[in-house]
């Protein structure tokens, strides 16, 4: 069996909120707070912060449509948070079934030697057009600028085992105004 | 039974050749590659080349008194355009020498030779087509 890499995250698409992977042609959807809205009514204002996260398909529709994956947004320093919009609260408190899912798949096991993660835009050098994206990975203390190849966040190596999770938290910005899209990349080499 | 379409081969100094899929090989503690270089140490081998086979495609790389290593490099895009994920996977095979890495690469779209410094562990990406 081939070695693989997937990405989830905990939603309910309804038959119960679990850990659930993004579909080959699923997006992420990050919007103002509030009911889930495409588009133009769902629009960050420009220099805002994500109040709402959902996942949708390749038309658009909601998929989180019973319970929505959780929505983290960076709060008034990168080492805080607002989760689901809650009063903020340091990042490192954020749980794993609050993040976004790495998951490589060994068969048979192997250990992970280098694992990134980014947001890129035009080419994978470039940050995102209009829009800052900041991540962290889960039991870290900050967000940090993830927009370029240059800025990977580095998710560290582990051990010899048949699946390696990383756990990320996302919350993204605007800073034009106009449809902003991005491309999230995950690279993993493994001995 | 290894069809060695997809998978490592290499051989010892003993003259023993190894593929990724050999029984002996396969351990639960650690991949087929770590469990050849636990061997080569246990009995006082070394690796005279490895070989990294994939999608048609092959790579082997001459280890020229160094250690050498092979692994593979996975990758997962998420266009929020809705684009579709695409995923890619790698083999590679590496020479560990005193002042650089030297990775082979072999994947869907080709093969690819990169030089690294060498204390670089991951494996420099294939440019996309």
């Amino acid at each position: 069996m081939a070695n693989t890499l997937t990405f989830k995250t905990v939603y309910d698409p309804g038959g119960g909120s679990a850990l659930t992977e993004i579909g080959v042609t699923d997006k992420l959807y990050w919007q103002k707070a509030g009911a889930f809205a495409y588009g133009a009514t769902g629009a960050i204002p420009v220099n805002e912060y994500n109040g709402g996260f959902h996942i949708i398909d390749a038309s658009n529709n909601e998929l989180c449509t019973t319970a929505h994956a959780v929505n983290l947004a960076r709060g008034t320093a990168d080492g805080k948070v607002s989760i689901n919009g809650g009063e903020e609260v340091d990042v490192s408190t954020v749980t794993t079934a609050q993040c976004l899912n790495l998951v490589a798949s060994c068969s048979p096991n192997a250990e992970v030697t280098a694992f990134t993660f980014f947001a890129y835009g035009a080419t994978e050098a470039d940050a995102p057009a209009g829009l800052t994206v900041l991540g962290f990975k889960q039991g870290g203390s900050a967000f940090a600028d993830i927009g370029g190849s240059a800025k990977a966040l580095d998710l560290g190596t582990s051990a010899s085992a048949a699946t390696h999770d990383r756990y990320v938290g996302l919350s993204v910005k605007p800073t034009s105004n106009g449809a902003k899209t991005c491309t999230m990349k995950a690279s993993v080499t493994v001995v | 039974m290894c069809n060695h379409e997809d998978c490592w081969q290499a051989a010892t100094v003993d003259g023993r050749e190894w593929c990724q899929h050999d029984p002996p090989l396969q351990v639960a503690e650690h991949s087929p590659w770590r469990e050849l270089e636990a061997l080569s140490k246990r009995e006082g081998l070394s690796v005279l080349w490895a070989q990294v086979n994939l999608g048609g495609r092959f790579l082997r790389m001459e280890a020229e008194g160094c250690p050498l290593v092979c692994g593979e490099l996975l990758t997962q895009e998420t266009s929020m355009t809705g684009g579709g994920n695409v995923n890619r996977r790698y083999r590679w095979v590496r020479r560990d020498e005193l002042t650089r890495r030297v990775w082979g690469i072999v994947g869907a779209e080709g093969a690819w030779q990169y030089e690294t410094p060498p204390d670089c562990e991951a494996c420099p990406e294939p440019p996309m087509t």
